[in-house]
């Protein structure tokens, strides 16, 4: 029985990290319309800002870097945004669809190449956040993974906050709902566009540089959580908010037990991923419109 | 030819796009479909067509139950329809456009004799030189032209047409208009949603009226034009609400 | 014989026949490190021309080309090692184990939404890779799987040469015969309008499949040949990044040409060779290239030169055409309106 509580914490503590994730992706989608193949190379930019602003910034409390390293990735994530995915929103682009999902593949592939040129294949560790571990009940958990969790949570209802208390929450729905008419009562869809995709690969790179001291920083250390964000959003329901999070905390979960009871406990970490694509398959066959997707028509 | 539609039910998300329609047509009918915005025509149109499967009732065409079948079986059985707004394979020319009906339908005919059937259809819709151009290179009215070629490839039983006089020049316009009659002359059915009132009181000789997915009228045009139903749900807004391009 | 001159007509083919030819004589004139490169050339570039019939002709996007290369390079790795079968078995093996993963994705995916496939294809290629890393017992993970070679006789490189460049030019004339073929025409019907092809008629969903199915197999069969010819592999033959290279080849290349693609290929790889001393940096550009391509030069490259080259062939004509409007309008037909937007929306 504690065996089984404490995966399930571990399983909700990893789910609250991987929606966080998650929820950028869609957040990008159901604005923009596309779904970002670079998302894990913002949050492998997210981990290595943090580790050179902690390496200028010998002194400062690590936790304070992750807000500065979100706002400097979600800056590139903008510039992005505007100089390849606007032409497409201003139809200056044939095949818009085949072109997003190529312009978004293509700049992951940019993002991985850079990181290997810049800083190697060997893995980089920013320091720690908080040492030593905390238990909570059955389970122990390092300090550093219970603070990812913990911040998560709390930016998951800060965001959702703002997307349904706040004037640009409000502007962005209009936009992600009906682009003409938001356009007709004065919101730029344009801006929220880019506001959109900003805002997405920032929570990226926040869970970026939130499992950086965890997992450390590698050029490709964005691809598994990159194809478990996009194994959740199908989950979830394409564009749909709370969705992301439901699937982020399923997947989570599914994660833990599934390695947990794992015949072989020597693989056990390695086949984690895998329960994921089991589910991609299930969903697929069964409810191809995940959690709280709108039904396609 | 017998199409006949029972008691279809089409829902997206909360709202009831169509309440249960039931129609029937037999021969070669020349039927106008028209009604206000939203009131279902295009749904009808799709769910017949198979791109929409309907949640409740039941089509069958010729004996056969189509309710389920997929829009490719649909149209190889011989229900041929153009969208509202042109589909044309825009990156092909406009005899490979005309091909894919044919070679998808029956391939053992052979390239030859398809290009042979192409080269009849262009020369009726008076579109032989254009014969090699790609379909993006065409203007809006060419388009609605090859995307009725592509349709009569086949030669269907019956042809469902969505809006084909909109946003058409007059002189275009009555060309399509002659190539529907000559077409139902030689035995071809036609279902026509338009917003063109007179185009489509001239053409059909059975009327049926959508409103709220509902048919409130179906009859002659004369008959259907003094129902009081349709002058309420329909013809006393239309001018207000959609100026008719 | 009328196609063939038909064929001949077109300058791109002139030139595409003339470096088929140079390739042949090649090995009379390269020394053994470069027959090396350029096997290795033609392995991509049966990667690139593969992926370029799959998303150019059928837009069908898949993350998972090297995925099933991998497939048809481990099928046969394990089958002539561990069941010590002969290498052809294994070849063959290979193809069918990735024709039939091909089909059982297709046939999962490709009744939804193009985007399923890029989202299904990128994980099932990470988790095959994390599947044979973990089972390091059999696949011996990243310490490689020692492949028996195929021409193990001999140290020359120029039969090794000839087998890859065989089956680069076969595998691209079986696609180019596919794509004039009805299958090329429903394949380019999909990818223009999948529901409007669907109601002329075509069965979008058998085509698809079967696409996905043709070019998983030669991928699998590139996969094979080449773990003969490297003798060792690891599961990072399929990395992500190792999937973006084949894609920016396909796309530098031109995505639209089976050939384009293939010789975009030849000429990375060779590229890759000549700049060694950029290091990491060679592939940055690329990258950067990829993204520059897909934004100013989408036919890619190659296709962009060849227009400005011979100003001839069919999209060359396309693209006069397509910017002055009306030009082949008859009097008639000027009258026409182009616009069709007064067509007001119903229904859904």
């Amino acid at each position: 029985m504690d065996y089984f509580l404490a995966l399930l914490i571990t399983g909700l503590v990893l789910g609250i990290i991987y929606a966080l994730m998650a929820l950028g992706l869609t957040l990008i989608f159901s604005i923009l319309n596309v779904i970002n193949f670079a998302h894990g190379e913002f949050y492998m930019l997210g981990g290595y800002a943090s580790y050179l602003l902690l390496q200028i910034f010998t002194d400062i409390h690590p936790l304070i870097i992750v807000p500065v390293s979100a706002i400097i990735v979600g800056l590139i994530g903008a510039v992005f945004e505007i100089f390849f995915l606007r032409p497409m929103h201003e139809e200056q682009i044939a095949r818009p669809a085949e072109y997003a999902v190529l312009i978004t593949f293509g700049l992951s592939f940019f993002l991985q190449n850079l990181a290997l040129a810049l800083f190697g294949p060997y893995p980089h560790s920013p320091r720690s956040f908080f040492q030593g571990s905390v238990t909570l009940g059955p389970a122990t958990l390092s300090a550093d993974r219970l603070a990812a969790a913990v911040i998560s949570l709390l930016l998951l209802a800060g965001l959702l906050l703002l997307i349904n208390r706040t004037w640009l929450g409000k502007a962005l729905r209009a936009v992600s709902q009906d682009k003409q008419a938001a356009a007709v009562v004065g919101i730029n869809p344009y801006v929220m566009n880019t506001v959109a995709f900003g805002l997405g690969v920032g929570l990226a790179a926040i869970a970026g540089s939130l499992l950086a001291p965890v997992f450390s920083i590698t050029p490709d250390v964005g691809a598994v959580p990159a194809i478990r964000a996009y194994i959740i959003i199908v989950l979830g329901g394409m564009g749909s908010l709370p969705g992301s999070i439901l699937g982020g905390l399923v997947i989570g979960l599914v994660e833990s037990f599934g390695a947990g009871y794992f015949p072989d406990p020597s693989r056990a970490l390695n086949y984690k991923t895998v329960f994921g694509l089991v589910i991609f398959a299930l969903v697929l066959l069964f409810r191809p419109r995940g959690f709280f997707g709108r039904k396609e028509t | 030819m017998e199409l006949s539609i029972q008691h279809v039910v089409k829902r997206f998300g909360g709202i009831i796009a169509l309440k249960g329609v039931s129609l029937d047509l037999s021969g070669n009918e020349l039927v106008g479909l028209i009604g206000p915005n939203g009131s279902g025509k295009s749904t009808l149109v799709n769910t017949i067509g198979g791109i929409h499967t309907p949640e409740e009732g039941k089509i069958v065409f010729n004996g056969a139950d189509i309710t389920t079948r997929d829009s490719y079986e649909i149209a190889r059985l011989g229900i041929g329809r153009t969208f509202q707004v042109t589909r044309a394979f825009r990156r092909m020319t406009v005899m490979e456009n005309l091909l894919v009906p044919g070679m998808a339908l029956a391939p053992q005919r052979g390239r030859r004799a398809w290009e042979k059937r192409a080269r009849e259809v262009l020369d009726f819709l008076t579109m032989t030189h254009l014969r090699d151009d790609y379909a993006r290179s065409l203007s809006g009215g060419q388009q609605k032209l090859l995307e009725l070629g592509q349709v009569m490839m086949t030669e269907p039983e019956i042809i469902m047409l969505d809006e084909p006089f909109a946003g058409v020049h007059p002189r275009l316009m009555q060309m399509i208009f002659d190539y529907i009659k000559t077409l139902h002359q030689n035995g071809t059915a036609f279902i026509i949603v338009s917003h063109d009132m007179d185009s489509i009181f001239t053409l059909s000789e059975r009327l049926i009226v959508l409103s709220y997915g509902d048919i409130i009228a179906d009859g002659p045009p004369a008959v259907v034009k003094e129902d009081e139903a349709v002058i309420e749900a329909y013809l006393g807004r239309e001018e207000e609400e959609e100026p008719v391009a | 014989m009328s196609q063939l001159t038909g064929l001949l007509r077109r300058p791109q083919n002139l030139v595409a026949l003339l470096l088929a030819a140079l390739a042949l004589i090649l090995p009379l004139f390269l020394p053994t490190y470069w027959l090396h490169v350029m096997v290795v050339a033609y392995f991509y570039a049966i990667l690139a021309s593969s992926w370029a019939l799959l998303a150019g002709y059928g837009g069908q996007f898949s993350f998972g080309h090297m995925a099933f290369m991998a497939l048809g390079a481990y099928t046969t790795g394990l089958l002539t090692t561990l069941a010590d079968l002969p290498i052809l078995v294994g070849i063959v093996a290979g193809m069918l184990v990735a024709g039939i993963a091909g089909w059982a994705i297709g046939a999962l995916t490709l009744r939804f939404k193009a985007a399923y496939l890029a989202l299904f294809t990128i994980a099932f290629s990470e988790i095959l890779r994390t599947i044979l890393r973990a089972e390091a017992q059999i696949t011996r993970g990243d310490r490689g799987l020692r492949v028996p070679e195929l021409f193990a006789e001999t140290i020359s490189r120029v039969p090794a040469y000839y087998l890859m460049l065989g089956i680069l030019l076969a595998s691209l004339i079986f696609m180019y015969w596919l794509a004039q073929s009805r299958v090329g025409l429903f394949l380019r019907a999909i990818r223009e309008d999948e529901e409007a092809a669907a109601a002329r008629g075509v069965n979008v969903v058998r085509y698809k499949v079967l696409t996905f199915v043709i070019t998983s197999m030669i991928a699998g069969l590139a996969g094979t040949i080449f773990a003969h010819y490297i003798t060792i592999l690891t599961p990072n033959i399929m990395v992500i990044p190792q999937m973006g290279l084949v894609i920016a080849m396909a796309i530098i290349g031109g995505v639209e040409s089976l050939v384009a693609a293939a010789i975009g290929a030849i000429l990375i790889q060779v590229s890759l060779e000549l700049l060694r001393e950029f290091g990491a940096w060679r592939l940055v550009i690329f990258g950067a290239l990829l993204i520059l391509t897909l934004r100013f030069a989408r036919d890619g490259l190659l296709i962009e030169l060849s227009e400005r080259l011979f100003k001839l062939g069919p999209r060359a004509e396309l693209r006069t055409s397509s910017g002055e409007e009306g030009i082949h309008d008859d009097t008639e037909m000027e009258l026409v309106e182009s616009r069709s937007e007064g067509a007001p929306a119903d229904g859904a």
